[in-house]
């Protein structure tokens, strides 16, 4: 599927290294399917990249191509893990809600998405400025409440909440 | 929301916009701060660019409902080293986050956002109604079934309850029904009733059905109110209110109710259920009003304030309105 003439370098890594990559994948995932995904999503990856990829291989081949692909595939199994994770304890909470309180299924998928929205952004903060903004953003407490459950000042939790209000706010551009 | 093409405004703006919602959840503005805000919002576009973000951040935090989000969001999280060194490890991976979450949630939390309400049955088929802004915990065991709330306002209808449960023994008997609010506790007596926290230390009561027992927190007995009564308590001290004819919260039925009402009363009613700035004018405060009107929109409920009253809106953005006299 990759043409090959001007993605040479990628269509090299293709065909020597994508088998190895999906096994690789199918191993450490336990799934052939999540395996060829990922492996699939590692290509599209470098394709983005071509430019870097042609630049590179023009000055020098890739010295370890394996040793690259593993770099992209990587971030890609953090995520997909992480996503993983996030629908699954979505689910555990969907089961767990009262019966009779029914969100149909185009709300949960919405729902779904704001989640992992808003997870993507509490990832990305220090993990004590995620505690704090999560007990006030997501748990409703008050900043005092906050500082007696962290055993820290309010002035702290004030500035961990300007902290997580200041990355989120700037991840949302 | 995502404008990929758009840089975001200076650190040092957004740090601005970040700061003051800080203040906004330390408590409500006061009119200063409020006016300071709207200057500095209309002093600059990246300022008002960043503040919009920061309102769609908060409404995106409001639009998942707590149950949900709670156990989601604060799940344990494993950082990337922790993740890559599992991904790295084995084949079996969901077993070690599924398996602390196996065991039956006991305890339920429920949240609206401003503006939002919810209504859900309880396990032991009692209807339980969030209005605006409301946070509770739903506690059911064995011996009670208890609601938690922690601030807003909820109406409830109970149902008989008959738990038959084999796990616990076979055991077929009434559990009592208790509302659980910082000034004190509701017990229902089979009933129809509404509850609302004023502020952290006063509570009122509303009931359209049967009766309530009402126990302040600092008060050992407890005092029944019965339908068509109104009380507002406090830890020490119950006042009781003039009767009312209600047979139901008329927010419950998605709806706001003036009979005669001072105008400034009802905008600040009204204004619980928008997310945004809304002030009546001390000059046109004491103006009469009387109506029934739709909840859904407080926007839509202003203008036709404004159609029949000698009012005028000025709207800065739907986010901030003021009533002034024309």
């Amino acid at each position: 599927m990759l043409p090959s003439t001007d993605n040479s370098p990628i269509a090299d890594l293709y065909q020597n290294h994508h088998s190895w990559l999906h096994d690789w994948l199918r191993r450490r995932m336990g799934c052939s399917h999540t395996a060829a995904d990922l492996a699939q999503d590692t290509f599209v990856r470098i394709l983005a990249r071509r430019g870097e990829v042609a630049q590179r291989s023009s000055q020098q081949p890739l010295q370890e191509p394996r040793a690259y692909l593993w770099a992209i595939a990587k971030g890609l199994v953090v995520d997909h893990l992480r996503r993983r994770s996030l629908e699954q304890a979505y689910l555990e909470a969907l089961a767990n809600l009262p019966q009779a309180c029914s969100i149909s299924p185009e709300e949960q998928e919405i729902l779904l998405q704001t989640l992992h929205r808003i997870d993507a952004l509490l990832d990305q903060l220090p993990r004590q400025v995620r505690q704090a903004f999560l007990l006030s953003q997501i748990h409703g407490l008050t900043y005092n409440e906050i500082a007696q459950q962290m055993k820290l000042s309010q002035r702290t939790i004030k500035r961990y909440m300007q902290q997580g209000f200041a990355q989120c706010i700037t991840a949302m551009f | 929301m995502h404008n990929r093409d758009v840089l975001a405004p200076p650190p040092e703006v957004i740090a601005r916009a970040a700061a003051w919602l800080v203040r906004m959840q330390e408590g409500k503005l006061t009119t200063e701060a409020e006016l300071q805000l709207q200057a500095w919002r209309l002093e600059n576009t990246e300022h008002e660019r960043a503040w919009r973000t920061a309102m769609q951040l908060q409404e995106m935090m409001a639009s998942v409902p707590g149950g949900l989000s709670q156990p989601v969001l604060s799940r344990q999280r494993l950082d990337r080293r922790q993740l890559l060194s599992i991904a790295l490890l084995a084949a079996a991976l969901p077993v070690t986050w599924t398996a602390y979450r196996q065991l039956p949630a006991l305890t339920a939390d429920y949240r609206t956002a401003t503006g939002e309400q919810r209504h859900l049955t309880l396990p032991d088929g009692s209807q339980l109604q969030l209005n605006t802004g409301s946070l509770v915990d739903v506690q059911f065991d064995a011996q009670q079934r208890l609601i938690r709330l922690h601030r807003g306002e909820i109406a409830i209808q109970t149902a008989p309850d008959n738990l038959t449960d084999n796990a616990i023994n076979n055991l077929t008997h009434k559990r009592p029904f208790i509302v659980v609010t910082p000034a004190g506790n509701i017990r229902a007596l089979g009933t129809r009733f509404a509850v609302r926290t004023l502020d952290a230390d006063i509570t009122q009561v509303e009931v359209y059905e049967h009766a309530v027992g009402l126990k302040p927190a600092g008060i050992g007995i407890e005092t029944r109110l019965d339908a068509g009564k109104k009380a507002l308590f406090e830890r020490k001290k119950i006042h009781f209110m003039a009767d009312h004819h209600q047979t139901a919260a008329a927010w419950a039925n998605g709806q706001i109710i003036a009979d005669n009402q001072r105008l400034g009363d009802f905008i600040a009613d009204l204004a619980r259920y928008h997310s945004g700035v809304l002030r009546c004018d001390p000059a046109v405060a004491d103006l009469r009003i009387s109506g029934v009107f739709q909840l859904k929109n407080p926007l839509q409920v202003l203008t036709v304030v404004a159609g029949t009253l000698p009012i005028r809106l000025s709207r800065i953005t739907d986010y901030w309105i003021t009533i002034t006299s024309p």
